[in-house]
C-alpha cells in the first residue's frame, strides 16, 4: 500500500538512517507502542498528556517527545510535528537523564542538528509531501460531496 | 542502543511509501488504525476521568491485563467489536457510516475529529 491508497492524514519519515536505526532498536513491545503512538499523531489524534509533551527550550521548539515507560526503564521517541503533511522522527532510545527530567546536553545537540536537517529535508521534498498529502485526502473522501444522513425510521 | 556510523548521521531522510503502518510491517492497516484510535480513546477517557486500569476493567468487564494492553495501544489481538463494546461501556457512542469508495476496493476510514474527550483531557 502506498499514498495512492493510504488514508493517513500525515505520513511519517525518519530524518536520517541513524534515527531509523535507533527507532528499530527499541524493545519489541516499546516499538509497537511507539509505532501506534505515531499512528495516532499522524492522524490528528492526541495522546494522553502523561505520554506526550512538547520539549522546552527555544532551540528545540517544534520537537515533541513520546514517553514510553517499560518495566523500570523509560524510553523516548522524539519527532517534529510542525509540518502539515509529514512527521519526521528525529531520535529514539532509552532515556538517560543525569538529573530529574533534564535531557543530556549531547542529546540536546543531536536533536538540534536533526531538527535543522528535518526542516531542510522538508523543503527539499515539499512537492512530494504535498502531492501525497492531497492523494490521501482524496482517498479519505474529504473532497467528495457531503453525505446526507438518512433520517431514522 | 544500535551502533550508528557517520554515514547514518549524514544520510538523507528515510521517506516511506506514505502508509507508515504498512511500511512497518503491519497487515490490514485500515482495521489496525481503527483499533489503535479506539484504544487511544479509551486511554484518553481513563486519563481525563482519573480512572485506574482497575476502574476501567470493572466498568468494561475486561481483565486488568487486557486494559493494560489496550491503554498501551497493543491492540493486535483485540477485535474491533471488543473495543467498541469497551467504548460504549465507558459512555461513548460509536458511529458507523459508509460511502462509495474512490478505488475498486474500499477501506476503513476513522473520523475521530469530533472528540470532546480530548478537549476535556486538555481543559485542566
Amino acid at each position: 500500500m502506498t499514498s495512492a491508497t493510504s488514508r493517513d492524514v500525515k505520513e511519517v519519515a525518519f530524518v536520517n538512517w541513524a534515527a531509523e536505526k535507533a527507532f528499530d532498536a527499541l524493545p519489541p513491545e516499546v516499538l509497537e507502542r511507539a509505532e501506534t503512538a505515531l499512528s495516532v499523531l499522524q492522524n490528528g489524534g492526541s495522546l494522553p498528556r502523561g505520554e506526550y509533551e512538547a520539549l522546552r527550550g527555544r532551540t528545540l521548539a517544534g520537537v515533541t517527545e513520546i514517553k514510553l515507560p517499560w518495566n523500570t526503564d523509560e524510553y523516548r521517541v522524539y519527532q517534529v510535528v510542525e509540518f502539515d503533511e509529514v512527521i519526521f522522527v528525529l531520535d529514539a532510545g532509552m532515556k538517560k537523564s543525569p538529573r530529574g527530567g533534564q535531557i543530556p546536553q549531547e542529546q540536546v545537540e543531536r536533536l538540534e542538528a536533526r531538527l535543522a536537517k528535518a526542516r531542510e529535508a522538508y523543503l527539499q521534498n515539499k512537492n512530494l509531501f504535498i502531492r501525497r498529502f492531497s492523494e490521501r485526502r482524496t482517498n479519505r473522501g474529504e473532497d467528495a460531496a457531503t453525505v446526507t444522513p438518512i433520517p431514522g425510521r | 542502543m544500535s551502533t550508528t556510523t557517520m554515514d547514518d548521521e549524514e544520510s538523507g531522510p528515510v521517506i516511506g511509501s506514505g502508509d507508515f503502518l504498512a511500511d512497518r510491517g503491519y497487515k490490514e492497516t485500515g482495521s489496525l488504525r481503527l483499533r489503535i484510535l479506539m484504544a487511544n480513546e479509551i486511554a484518553l477517557i481513563a486519563e481525563a476521568r482519573g480512572l485506574t486500569q482497575k476502574d476501567v476493567a470493572s466498568q468494561t468487564g475486561l481483565s486488568q491485563s487486557d486494559v493494560s494492553r489496550i491503554v498501551n495501544r497493543l491492540v493486535r489481538d483485540f477485535s474491533t467489536d471488543r473495543l467498541m463494546r469497551a467504548l460504549t461501556s465507558l459512555g461513548k457512542d460509536v458511529h458507523i457510516a459508509w460511502s462509495d469508495a474512490k478505488h475498486h476496493e474500499g477501506s476503513i476510514v476513522v473520523d475521530a475529529s469530533d472528540n470532546p474527550e480530548e478537549e476535556r483531557a486538555y481543559a485542566f
